[in-house]
């Protein structure tokens, strides 16, 4: 019970912590293609830490601004909409999997929230529910500009579901499972076998539709700030607006994920298989501790020898000093440690683990690449118009999802 | 179990033919728009041609053969073979009316194919879940239809109400399905026979059987299930109502025919009785309501409904003691055949008068029309007078047979109300012909010249109602050769869900 | 009693209030939301009775898209508060009607229930995507085709239908 309760615990909080981190990483990613510099004063006791600080006090501020009603809004649906756009994008979280399946006492521990055999599939419905969010937002605060929002996002959401169910059939085909573990192993460590190089237009094309899914520009007529003020959320302040604002980014690692195991190959670890991973934990464990600590010397030593600069007149001055030496420490500790003990022993639950961890990591890494690239997309190119976007789904998307499926089957079929 | 398309091919192939013509035509758009129309028209009533042709091939070999879902039968060929034909006749007869629609639209024919289709899948099928999805392909074909005009409000109308009621018929035929699968555990009508009778089930079974039968009477138009009727027919382009009253009739009965071949040898179903009613209730009611109405369409209508009476009357003498009483059957067969004829007799010519771009509707319309059109106006008295039953000619010799019948199986009191049913019948169809020979023409009718090949289709069709009224022998013998296959060969397995 | 069986209770309790919500409320959106919840209800009672896939895709096309559509077009109506006038019943006939409905619902209840289903046990896989795949396009591929006809013919006559006015000749 305890192990369920965990395994649905953890992907939410990773989830969470992931937010602030991306909303920073737009900030400075828009900034530095705008060629600015981006937040960087909100502080605490003069860390910064290059602006992730700012992202708290966003959430100070979201949660002390006053909460309004507009008149005549539908106060259930007002109020509930934000609820159904942050519950959708968590709740589809609970089947991707982070990590090769542990052998436990001989039986697999999936490291997954639910592995259901209808992976997929669970992932497109509650999906699809997201629309719900945006709708009733639009509809439920009674303002013309909220309407037309919301009355976009369904009908694109709608017209790009279907390229985007449409364009995974290919990769289905290839597993022959619509269980995402399943997908991800039959990918493979090799970087050659990845649905990427398999599947090249699905994944053009999934890549796309999730795009318009998560209503990012250039699909973002949804909020489409020069037309319709914020589109569907323009009435929402306070938390509410923050659990729009949230929602759009756990979609957006929800989207991440997916690209990621549908066709990156998920949690493997280019060239390294769950085997070898396995085999070597103890070397690859005590080389990356190692790793991590001369890193993190060479960090702080950075920092520290930064020439000191007295701009601000206060604590702010002295951050470079106050994040560098820990960081000197603590790579001298690591390092220490390690040369010390030698490699510890791992035993075989051990180095499952292990391998589970590097697993972990390598997804994470590709999910955060992703994330990049939805924030590099968003700040390089512009919006579509209503018809553009239309025929793009429907005269372009859909028949190359279509063409798609075919050739895949027959390739199958025939090879 | 793999199914051998090769096979079904071999057995099905006049039906799969609407089919692939149906799709066939929707390609045709590659062509300039033009020439669309006629293109599709050509297609369509070759198809029909051909199919018919396969049909009555089929029938002639005389085989049965049972696929997990289709069935191809003596049966199922004679009334595939109607169906097509009443295709073939209402494309062409719909031709000039369609090129004279302010949108010339050549997916009328398309869909007209998809329709035909539809129904013979009805009527080829034992299977209550095949059954209903080609009644789904036949009405969703029909509500477009219907709605053709689009820029008239009456036709939009007509195709919204059919939809609505259409979709509440379909509801109920759904409802009784579901309960007669809980109570059998089958789809399939042909295994109900040999189903044990659990006395647990009995109402549940019962409460199904009649559920289905009402889905029935709705599609019929059985009173007090009618009320669509008038207005959709009133509503629906000429050339659809004419297809509607015939297609849908022959469909929906050869499916009946089906329902109660297996329904017969269950005692705990009062079956007789329920269709006695239907078929009472609606013979009177058609036959004396038409009296009242002043539009053509809707005295067709309610003759139409009338003739569903007539038709449940055979159906009632179909229902005998154990088992169906095969005797019976071709009564009901030579009807569908003479009341298809003489139905779209009327709306061919109907159809004729209405092609000036002007739906012929009201009765006075006619007025006068035997001095400006004396050929058309002869045909379709011929038509009407038929229809009532007047003696040389189909009408009295259909129905003396069904009555005839019915007096044989001791229904006397159904009979007679039948046979004073239709001598009231009379006073309507003679009101059309009255107004075109004995009242002047106030209002000039505009309609266009007959194509050649529509003359010939209509002289072939006069001909024909003579011809069955007093030389019905060898189509008699036709039809009462057709029989359906009582049970299948392989006893049908259903994978998923299989009661013990 | 165990979760599976009170999770059913639940849903299927909930399946039948939100369906008298689709019926009684007076705004099309607030009915369209029911019926939403109703859906999701259904499904939910696949699921709790091992038909995962037909639960799943209940979602992905009913509450997903077919009702995302109903609501798109009631709210491209944006019908006004004096558009919804109360429909035209007593209190008296209201309160017939429901009493009507609630006695066929109850007899049916009674009917479906008092007599004991023959159950046989599942297959192993019953409901899981391989065995309704092989279902599907082997015994029962003769209603999966006319089903697809069927959905094409609902295809060309909404497009038929719907499309761009000709100039009138």
């Amino acid at each position: 019970m305890l192990i369920i309760v965990l395994k649905i615990i953890i992907p939410f909080l990773v989830i969470m912590q992931l937010l602030p981190l991306l909303i920073w990483l737009e900030r400075k990613g828009a900034a530095y293609i705008q060629d600015r510099r981006g937040p960087n004063r909100a502080a605490i006791l003069g860390v910064r830490l290059g602006g992730v600080v700012h992202s708290l006090a966003d959430v100070v501020k979201l949660i002390f601004k006053e909460d309004i009603f507009p008149t005549n809004a539908n106060k259930f649906i007002y109020t509930i909409a934000p609820f159904i756009a942050m519950a959708v994008a968590c709740v589809t979280f609970a089947v991707i999997p982070w990590a090769s399946p542990l052998e436990w006492k001989g039986s697999a521990f999936s490291l997954q929230a639910v592995d259901l055999n209808v992976g997929i599939l669970y992932i497109f419905a509650i999906g699809s529910m997201g629309v719900y969010g945006i709708m009733l937002a639009g509809w439920g605060s009674n303002n013309k500009y909220s309407l037309l929002g919301g009355l976009r996002a369904s009908a694109q959401m709608i017209s790009y579901e279907l390229t985007l169910s449409l364009s995974v059939v290919g990769v289905l085909i290839f597993a022959g499972s619509l269980e995402l573990n399943t997908i991800v192993q039959n990918q493979g460590s090799n970087l050659l076998s990845w649905n990427v190089i398999r599947q090249p237009l699905g994944c053009l094309l999934f890549v796309v539709s999730a795009f318009a899914e998560t209503n990012r520009l250039p699909f973002d007529l949804p909020e489409a700030e020069a037309e319709l003020v914020a589109g569907y959320h323009v009435e929402y302040s306070s938390l509410k607006f923050a659990l729009f604002f949230m929602a759009e980014y756990a979609n957006m690692i929800v989207a991440s994920a997916l690209i990621a195991t549908l066709f990156f190959g998920g949690w493997q670890v280019p060239f390294v298989s769950t085997e070898t991973l396995r085999t070597y934990a103890q070397p690859i464990a005590y080389y990356s501790v190692l790793g991590l600590g001369l890193f993190s010397v060479a960090a702080g030593w950075f920092l520290v020898r930064r020439k000191h600069k007295v701009v601000y007149h206060d604590a702010r001055d002295y951050e470079t000093k106050v994040l560098g030496f820990p960081a000197l420490l603590v790579g001298l500790a690591l390092i220490a440690g390690q040369i010390l003990y030698g490699p510890l022993p791992l035993g075989e639950t051990g180095s499952q683990v292990a391998a589970a961890a590097f697993q972990f990591g390598a997804f994470l890494a590709k999910i955060l690449f992703f994330c990049w690239v939805f924030i590099w997309v968003r700040w390089t190119l512009p919006r579509f118009r209503y018809d553009q976007l239309m025929k793009l789904g429907w005269r372009v998307m859909l028949p190359l999802a279509l063409l798609n499926v075919v050739v895949t089957a027959g390739i199958y079929l025939w090879f | 179990m793999r199914l051998d398309v090769l096979q079904l091919w071999q057995h099905a192939w006049p039906s799969l033919t609407l089919l692939i013509a149906a799709m066939v035509s929707l390609l045709t758009s590659v062509f300039p728009s033009r020439h669309r129309a006629r293109i599709t028209a050509v297609l369509a009533a070759t198809a029909f041609l051909l199919s018919a042709q396969g049909f009555f091939h089929q029938w002639g070999l005389g085989e049965a053969k049972g696929f997990e879902f289709l069935v191809v039968d003596p049966l199922s060929n004679y009334l595939g073979a109607l169906i097509a034909l009443i295709g073939f006749i209402t494309s062409i007869a719909a031709y000039p009316y369609i090129l004279s629609q302010a949108e010339a639209i050549p997916e009328f024919f398309s869909l007209l194919l998809f329709a035909a289709f539809g129904m013979t899948t009805m009527v080829m099928t034992t299977n209550l879940l095949a059954f209903v999805l080609g009644l789904e392909i036949m009405s969703l074909s029909l509500y477009v239809l219907v709605g053709l005009r689009r820029y008239d409000p009456r036709s939009g109308e007509a195709a919204f109400k059919y939809f609505l009621l259409g979709s509440v018929a379909t509801a109920f035929l759904l409802f009784g399905i579901s309960f007669f699968y809980g109570s059998t555990g089958t789809l399939d009508l042909s295994r109900i026979p040999e189903l044990l009778p659990n006395p647990e089930m009995a109402t549940l079974f019962k409460l199904g059987a009649l559920l289905i039968l009402l889905g029935f009477a709705f599609k019929v138009g059985a009173v007090p299930f009618h009320f669509w009727a008038p207005d959709v027919y009133d509503g629906a382009p000429m050339p659809v109502t004419g297809f509607m009253a015939t297609g849908v009739k022959v469909a929906a009965f050869g499916a009946l025919i089906r329902v109660v071949e297996a329904f017969a040898p269950r005692h705990e179903l009062p079956l007789q009785r329920w269709i006695v009613m239907l078929s009472f209730a609606t013979m009177i009611v058609g036959n004396l309501v038409a009296l009242r109405q002043r539009h053509l369409k809707r005295i067709l209508a309610y003759s139409s409904i009338a003739h569903a009476g007539y038709l449940l009357l055979g159906m009632a003498t179909l229902v005998g003691t154990g088992e169906i009483r095969a005797a019976a059957l071709s009564p009901i067969l030579f009807y569908l055949l003479v009341y298809s004829l003489l139905t779209l007799g009327v709306f061919s010519v109907l159809t004729i008068l209405s092609s000036g771009g002007q739906e012929l509707n009201d009765l006075k319309d006619l007025d006068g029309l035997s001095e400006k059109r004396p050929v058309l106006s002869a045909v379709l008295s011929v038509f009407f007078i038929s229809l009532a039953g007047v003696p040389p000619t189909a009408g009295f010799l259909a129905k003396y047979y069904l009555f005839s019948q019915a007096i044989q199986v001791g229904l006397y009191p159904l009979a007679i109300a039948g046979i004073l049913a239709s001598a009231v019948s009379l006073y309507y169809y003679l009101g059309p012909i009255v107004r075109m020979y004995f009242h002047s023409h106030e209002k000039t009718w505009q309609a266009p010249g007959v194509m050649a090949s529509l003359r010939l289709l209509l002289a072939l069709m006069v001909a024909g109602v003579f011809y069955l009224g007093l030389f019905p022998a060898s189509t008699l013998e036709i039809s009462r050769r057709t029989v359906p296959i009582r049970a299948l060969e392989a006893p049908l397995a259903s994978p998923s869900a299989k009661l013990p | 009693m165990n979760g599976f069986l009170i999770l059913f209770y639940f849903l299927a309790a909930l399946a039948v209030i939100s369906a008298t919500g689709v019926i009684s409320l007076r705004h099309p959106v607030h009915c369209a939301l029911s019926l939403v919840v109703t859906l999701i209800a259904l499904a939910g009672l696949y699921v709790t009775l091992q038909a995962d896939f037909l639960g799943i895709v209940q979602v992905l096309t009913y509450a997903g898209a077919i009702l995302v559509l109903f609501i798109f077009i009631i709210m491209l109506l944006n019908l006004q508060d004096d558009e919804l006038k109360e429909r035209g019943y007593g209190a008296a006939a209201k309160a017939l009607l429901a009493a009507v409905s609630l006695g066929l619902f109850l007899s049916l209840g009674y009917l479906v229930t008092r007599p004991h289903f023959p159950i046989s046990a599942l297959p192993e896989d019953f409901g899981s995507i391989h065995s309704l795949g092989k279902a599907l396009f082997t015994s029962y591929v003769i209603p999966f085709e006319l089903a697809g006809i069927l959905l094409t013919v609902a295809l060309i006559g909404a497009v038929l239908l719907a499309k761009r006015r000709l100039e009138l000749k």
